[in-house]
């Protein structure tokens, strides 16, 4: 665990260190975009170089949003989305480049609500998340919710434990985070943050803030929750059975955070990609790269990519 | 040999202007780029006649392929809901099929207003939030392009550009257009609009500076946003389709000058006091050895220190609060209280000498003073406030105490800015002549007397650059802003709460903002604007030091 993040960070720092030279010669791929993904890519990554020993691979994972520009300036070979491409970003991208970037749903996973320990919830519903993380409270247009106190008294506390009586500390992802955009439409519906959820840069920092502060509620991706953190079930509005998110059963299709992590790569109307790009497709469609998927705690994506290459690759 | 010298000083003397001037030529060369990559962003919009077959070759054909497929996932661009009604925004399929929840126009003959659903105590409930009016009467309207604008031509034949959420017209094509059979206008692009009639060829028109360019008002006055209950300040800007950027630079600001306070409320007692016990009091020989051990704090990267804080602190903080406050007025107190005891001690056993026993005293009354000051802590806490000062505020005055703080944020920054502070103070205590703190021991004026009246005043100058010199590090600093302050962009002098400061929102979002987007701008348009506020900062200081030196004589 601890020699994997170590690795990423080498690999990221490096990525930094040889950015300016990059996506230059024949045989170096570089992947920028997602951080929900860093795991899934870095395993690719890994795996990929142990195969292909002379293609280098470059992987920077910071967010969404830094996808779409690093395409746009061709900076990078391939992006890796938490979310589809928005349409200023497309209309960015075709301005400068004429055409359209390709995106592949090569995997999914889902996000999940979590909470500390002490805190006696069990389960919440998606609308006290809107009325907890919402400013306007589009999806539910009931009052706002501030402390866990108004949260227990209406029955969400089953479990017995003491309750927790503090404010809520609400945590989310910054800006540049397909998670936020993804959150903000599903269950803000579409809208604004309140201006006091905590923006932490990356997942890792939000399981550790909600670890040591009791009255914290947060998201993450499935594929990085930690058992030091408790995963909400989360209430659907017309469902009276919630859905069980904790462990195995979340990488089942039943949540309603599920969504679509998208592969994009940009080639020009009659272009082919190059032969170490179509390596590493190939690679990313194969029983390795599907077992690796499956092994970082995603879920499949569909058969976009297959089609994708038996066209564009042979 | 005397030549030779003279050679070699000519060409230092023009290898050392060489070097200023270009320094100075590249401090400016980014204050420019700065500038101009930022100021595009109050262009005016402004229309004019343009042409179909440009905006309908190359790239843009493509485009318009592409909004209409993003768009029906996206489910945000407008459609018209009955004769008067047009749905606008923040409609999300899954949620609410109707594209009346959120936002919506509703046309009548002279007057358009928008309306928003907002959350009341019994659900949501349509308020106004804009009006437009269009004296002249209602011609033919266009629907919202998604950087948000609708076109109207009146029955005048003037075109107006409006933007949601602003009742001015952002741009006024003033050469009337012959209104008769004009009954569509519909956007060709961003930028470009066409007026339909059934018997003439479309009339197009193109806006120039449209999209992208903001007024001061939307980055510094309070604004009425779709969904929120009040004008408020709020810096939100766009990340999903067809939302209303929100860039006020208010709250970022506020944040940034806060945490700046916070910082130095903390740093600048212990580095001044520091600076003055070293370089007035301290036997040389302590100086030597402690000024550099004081000075190492300064190699510790701001993100070394915040990664500490984060890990360490800030969960301790939480149930340590009042124990942190005891400390905090506990120390200064003891210290005092044990140092006139010490000396009154010392002073009575005239073998004994003070000061080569000092590290060890400091750091004994230091721990007395640390621990007792806990325990007091602790203690008033569990006698006046029922256990808990964090839930006692929260449930007396409401006053919530977020994970993320400006406490914490003021310690972390405080041991950032703290050695710049100090090491530059001490310097400049230490630097002054001998003679003025031995002259006034020698008239018979006490070590304080002499300090406050011999040294204070030649030493202030030098002091208050060393404090401006920590303020800018803190207004600068990012990575300990990042990680600890929590990025809320909320605006409250509370130190219980957390900041979102300029720097950390460039370190956020200027890697996701599209080159010569609004946002970008803005961004670089914020990064001005603390540039500037610093300016002003340090122009005072500077003002503050030239009157000081005049007064007390010292050459500048």
């Amino acid at each position: 665990m601890k020699n994997r993040s170590a690795r990423r960070l080498v690999v990221v720092l490096a990525t930094c260190l040889f950015a300016s030279m990059s996506a230059q010669g024949a045989a170096t791929l570089s992947i920028v975009g997602s951080d929900t993904m860093s795991r899934l890519v870095t395993a690719w990554g890994d795996a990929f170089r142990a195969a292909r020993p002379d293609i280098t691979i470059e992987i920077q994972v910071s967010g969404s949003a830094a996808a779409p520009p690093a395409l746009t300036q061709q900076v990078a070979n391939f992006g890796v989305m938490s979310r589809p491409f928005s349409n200023n970003e497309l209309m960015d991208f075709s301005r400068t480049r004429g055409f359209l970037p390709q995106g592949f749903i090569v995997a999914r996973d889902s996000l999940a609500v979590i909470a500390n320990h002490q805190n006696p919830a069990d389960s919440i519903s998606l609308e006290d998340l809107d009325r907890i993380f919402s400013i306007g409270r589009l999806c539910s247009g009931r009052s706002a919710v501030t402390t866990w106190r108004e949260l227990v008294d209406q029955g969400i506390a089953e479990s017995g434990a003491p309750p927790i009586t503090g404010r809520i500390n609400p945590l989310g992802r910054t800006a540049v985070s397909g998670s936020y955009g993804f959150f903000k439409s599903n269950v803000l519906c579409g809208g604004d943050f309140h201006s006091r959820v905590v923006e932490l840069p990356g997942f890792a920092a939000i399981i550790r803030t909600v670890e040591a502060d009791p009255n914290a509620i947060g998201y993450v991706g499935s594929s990085f929750v930690e058992s030091s953190v408790k995963v909400l079930a989360l209430q659907e509005p017309n469902k009276d059975a919630s859905t069980d998110m904790s462990g195995k059963a979340a990488r089942r299709d039943l949540s309603p955070l599920t969504r679509d992590l998208y592969l994009y790569l940009t080639l020009a109307p009659g272009e082919l990609p190059s032969a170490s790009e179509c390596a590493f497709l190939r690679f990313v469609a194969s029983k390795q790269g599907q077992d690796i998927l499956i092994e970082s705690g995603f879920m499949h994506g569909d058969d976009s990519l297959s089609e994708g290459l038996r066209v564009s690759c042979g | 040999m005397a030549n030779r010298r003279l050679i070699v000083d000519v060409v230092a003397a023009a290898a050392i202007k060489v070097a200023s001037v270009s320094v100075l030529l590249v401090i400016l060369g980014m204050f420019a780029q700065i500038a101009i990559t930022a100021l595009p962003l109050f262009e005016s919009p402004s229309i004019s006649i343009g042409t179909l077959s440009t905006t309908r070759t190359g790239p843009a054909a493509d485009l318009r392929v592409s909004q209409d497929s993003v768009a029906n996932d996206v489910g945000s661009l407008p459609g018209f809901v009955d004769d008067h009604r047009l749905g606008v925004s923040n409609i999300h399929p899954a949620v609410a099929p109707e594209p009346t929840k959120g936002s919506w126009l509703d046309v009548r003959d002279t007057i358009i207003e928008q309306l928003h659903l907002k959350a009341g105590s019994d659900g949501l409930a349509p308020s106004v939030i804009t009006r437009y009016f269009i004296p002249a009467g209602i011609q033919a309207m266009s629907s919202i392009s998604l950087s948000r604008h609708f076109v109207v031509l009146d029955r005048a034949g003037v075109i107006h550009v409006y933007r949601l959420g602003r009742s001015q017209a952002r741009a006024t094509f003033k050469e009337p257009v012959e209104v008769s059979g004009i009954n569509r206008v519909g956007w060709l692009d961003e930028n470009t609009f066409a007026l339909y009639s059934h018997e003439q060829q479309p009339l197009v028109r193109s806006v120039k500076a449209l999209t992208n360019t903001l007024s001061l008002a939307d980055l510094f006055s309070f604004r009425q946003y779709e969904g929120y209950p009040l004008p408020t300040l709020t810096w939100q800007p766009r990340v999903v389709d067809g939302a209303e950027s929100k860039y006020s630079l208010v709250p970022l600001l506020w944040g940034t000058m806060s945490a700046a306070l916070f910082s130095l409320m903390l740093a600048l007692p212990v580095a001044l006091g520091a600076a003055i016990y070293v370089g007035y009091y301290m036997p040389p020989v302590f100086r030597e050895a402690i000024k550099p051990m004081i000075e190492m704090i300064a190699a510790f990267p701001g993100v070394v220190i915040a990664g500490i804080a984060m890990l360490w602190l800030a969960p301790r903080l939480q149930y340590a609060l009042a124990e942190f406050i005891g400390i905090v007025l506990t120390v200064p107190i003891i210290v005092a209280l044990s140092g006139l005891f010490l000396n009154r001690y010392f002073q009575t056993k005239p073998g004994r000498h003070f000061s080569k026993r000092l590290p060890m005293v400091v750091l004994l009354v230091l721990a007395i003073a640390i621990y007792s000051g806990a325990k007091l802590g602790e203690g008033v806490e569990g006698l006046f406030f029922e256990g808990s000062v964090v839930l006692w505020l929260e449930h007396y005055y409401g006053l919530s105490v977020s994970y993320f703080n400006g406490v914490l944020v003021g310690i972390a920054l405080g041991i950032a800015v703290f050695p710049t502070i100090f090491s530059l103070a001490e310097e400049a205590i230490f630097a002054t002549p001998k003679g003025a703190a031995t002259g006034s021991l020698a008239l018979g004026a006490s070590q304080w007397q002499s300090f406050i009246d011999g040294v204070l005043p030649i030493a202030a100058p030098g002091i208050v650059a060393a404090i401006m010199l920590g303020l800018s590090r803190a207004i600068g600093e990012t990575m300990i802003l990042l990680l600890l302050s929590g990025n809320t962009p909320i605006q409250s002098s509370s130190p219980l709460e957390g900041m979102r400061s300029v720097a950390a929102t460039l370190a956020i979002e200027l890697p996701e903002a599209a080159v010569d987007s609004t946002h970008y701008r803005v961004l670089f348009f914020s990064a001005l604007a603390l540039f500037v506020l610093t300016f002003f900062i340090n122009t005072c200081a500077q003002l503050l030091r030239r009157r000081w030196r005049r007064r007390y004589g010292v050459a500048a």
